[in-house]
């Protein structure tokens, strides 16, 4: 036997050179050249190296001849399905034909018609021609001299029938187009109702109900600019629910009866109070302080009258103002609120635009003081104007005196003890704006020489 | 391929084979393979992944080859001793 053990000799002769797809029982494929290639699993590969030279030499020539076979099969079978076909019989190729005529009905109806009509239209136009000519055909006829009578008296001049039989068929006619022509009318209005009951079906949107005031109800198929309004409205409408809710919930309060509170302050621009006696008073003017002004704490109060004993202890005088409140000439807020505070406010107003005017020249003045300046550049009076607790007096340093405390200020020698307003903020003053009202409310309650004293 | 395709209709492609190899005798027989007994004239069924390229390169075969006899020997040997040593039904 051939030695084909080594690599050299295992490849085929060049001319016969193969190359063999082998396909393992596990799926495996490989492409086998040469002997060495062939896999262990393969079942050639137990045998003689000369078996298996042999056995990859008839298996690439088989594939090859497979192969060959097969693409042969193949343009055979092509060719026998073209021929069958062609020789089909022109009875079996009805479905060309009935393409074709589907081609034809797929044109579009109306173009048919108009066809249609266009090509019988020159019929219909000779109809009275050839009825003249039929007339006169039947008339020669029955007038020939060759011809009997009775074939004469048969022959009927048609003409009346001819021309009922025409003036049926025209009817007809007509009357099927007319048909047509309603049939096709009625099918559009149809599916123009349907267009039109379509985009105006009122897919309606559900609206949550809205307290005393009927929500407009959107539409699905309104246009865009439509929807933009209504939306409009319904934030119109929402402002105007949540207005009411607010409104509802400031319900103006009783004002309590204190009928010589506002000739008190006209009276008495500057009040000075004993607090610890006003607390104790009966006085009504008292009574009314404690419950409406001062801090129903007692513990407030003594704190108070510690601060005003320590005031007075420095030879300070301590100034008690009931209320203090927004000023119209000072402000151009229109959110005027209806509290108690701010009808108190009011009251404090009318006071000042009583004693103002007296005030008002060396207000413009002090305004713009240096010393003024001073004390309104301070943090103390931020902090003061910004004390966000209602009721919680507030002093406001006056005139030169030391402070009594380090963080008051080093000018002040007299205190105003004022409980704060409810909320600067809330009626939309800002700083400098309360700046002004409070110092225009000082200013209405200190009497000149004070004035001049602080300038 | 069918037997069709090879253009045999007349004959089983196994039987043609095995007629071709001097083994026609042995087409009936019934043998016993891994997935169960198949008749001998079945075996491309069986193997014939494998074998029919086999067969066909031989069948491609000029019976003026050198190679011929000699290849016809080691197959009818090998596929005879396939066949037969395989137990019979």
């Amino acid at each position: 036997m051939e030695n084909v053990g080594q690599h050299s000799d295992d490849r085929f002769a060049a001319e016969e050179t193969v190359e063999y797809h082998y396909t393992a029982n596990s799926g495996a494929e490989y492409v086998v050249e040469s002997l060495d290639q062939i896999p262990a699993e393969c079942p050639i590969k137990g045998l003689p190296l000369e078996a298996q030279k042999m056995f990859m030499k008839l298996a690439a020539r088989g594939v090859q001849k497979l192969e060959a076979k097969n693409e042969e099969v193949a343009k055979e079978t092509t060719q026998e399905v073209l021929k069958t076909n062609a020789e089909r019989p022109e009875s079996d190729q009805g479905h060309k034909k009935i393409v074709e005529s589907q081609k034809v009905t797929a044109k579009a109806p109306y173009e048919q018609v108009s066809q249609q009509r266009t090509e019988s239209e020159p019929v219909l136009a000779r109809v009275p021609e050839i009825v003249v000519k039929q007339e006169d055909a039947v008339r020669q006829i029955a007038e020939r001299p060759d011809m009997p009578e009775t074939a004469a008296t048969n022959i009927e001049p048609a003409t009346d029938k001819t021309e009922k039989r025409l003036e049926t068929s025209d009817t007809q006619v007509i009357a099927q187009q007319a048909q047509a022509v309603a049939t096709a009318a009625e099918a559009s209005r149809q599916a123009l109702d349907e267009v039109v009951s379509e985009a105006l079906e009122p897919d309606l949107v559900p609206v949550p109900e809205v307290a005393a005031k009927e929500r407009p109800v959107v539409q699905a198929k309104q246009q865009p600019s439509e929807v933009f309004e209504t939306a409009q409205e319904l934030v119109a409408a929402e402002e105007i629910v949540s207005t009411v809710e607010v409104q509802s919930e400031l319900v103006p309060m009783e004002l309590p009866e204190v009928p010589e509170f506002a000739e008190a302050t006209a009276e008495v621009p500057v009040m000075e109070l004993d607090l610890a006696a006003s607390y104790e008073s009966d006085d009504p003017f008292d009574v009314w302080l404690r419950e409406n002004i001062m801090p129903p704490s007692s513990e407030v109060v003594l704190e108070i009258a510690d601060e005003m004993a320590a005031i007075e202890s420095i030879g300070g005088e301590a100034l008690f103002v009931p209320e203090i409140a927004p000023i119209d000439a000072v402000s151009d807020t229109e959110a005027v609120q209806t509290t108690f505070e701010q009808e108190m406010a009011m009251e404090a107003v009318s006071t000042v635009e009583e004693v103002a005017p007296e005030v008002l020249e060396e207000l413009e003045a002090l305004a713009t003081h240096p010393r003024i300046a001073e004390v309104f550049d301070t943090g103390y009076w931020r902090r003061v104007l910004l004390a966000p607790p209602k009721r919680t007096p507030i002093k406001l340093p006056i005139g030169n005196a030391e402070p009594s405390r380090p963080d008051d200020l080093s000018i002040a020698r007299e205190y105003i003890w004022m409980p704060s307003v409810p909320d600067w903020s809330a009626i939309g003053y800002n700083v400098s704006q309360r700046l002004g009202v409070l110092l225009m409310y000082l200013l209405a309650r200190l009497p000149e020489t004070r004035l001049q004293q602080i300038a | 391929m069918s037997n069709e395709q090879l253009g045999r209709n007349e004959e089983h492609e196994g039987v043609h084979y095995l007629r071709l190899l001097g083994l026609e005798h042995l087409a009936d027989r019934e043998v016993a393979g891994k997935n169960g007994r198949f008749l001998a004239k079945d075996f491309l069924d069986v193997c014939g992944q494998h074998a029919r390229p086999v067969l066909v390169g031989f069948e491609d075969m000029s019976s003026d080859d050198p190679e011929y006899e000699s290849t016809k020997d080691f197959l009818t040997h090998y596929i005879g001793q396939i066949l037969e040593s395989h137990p019979q039904a």
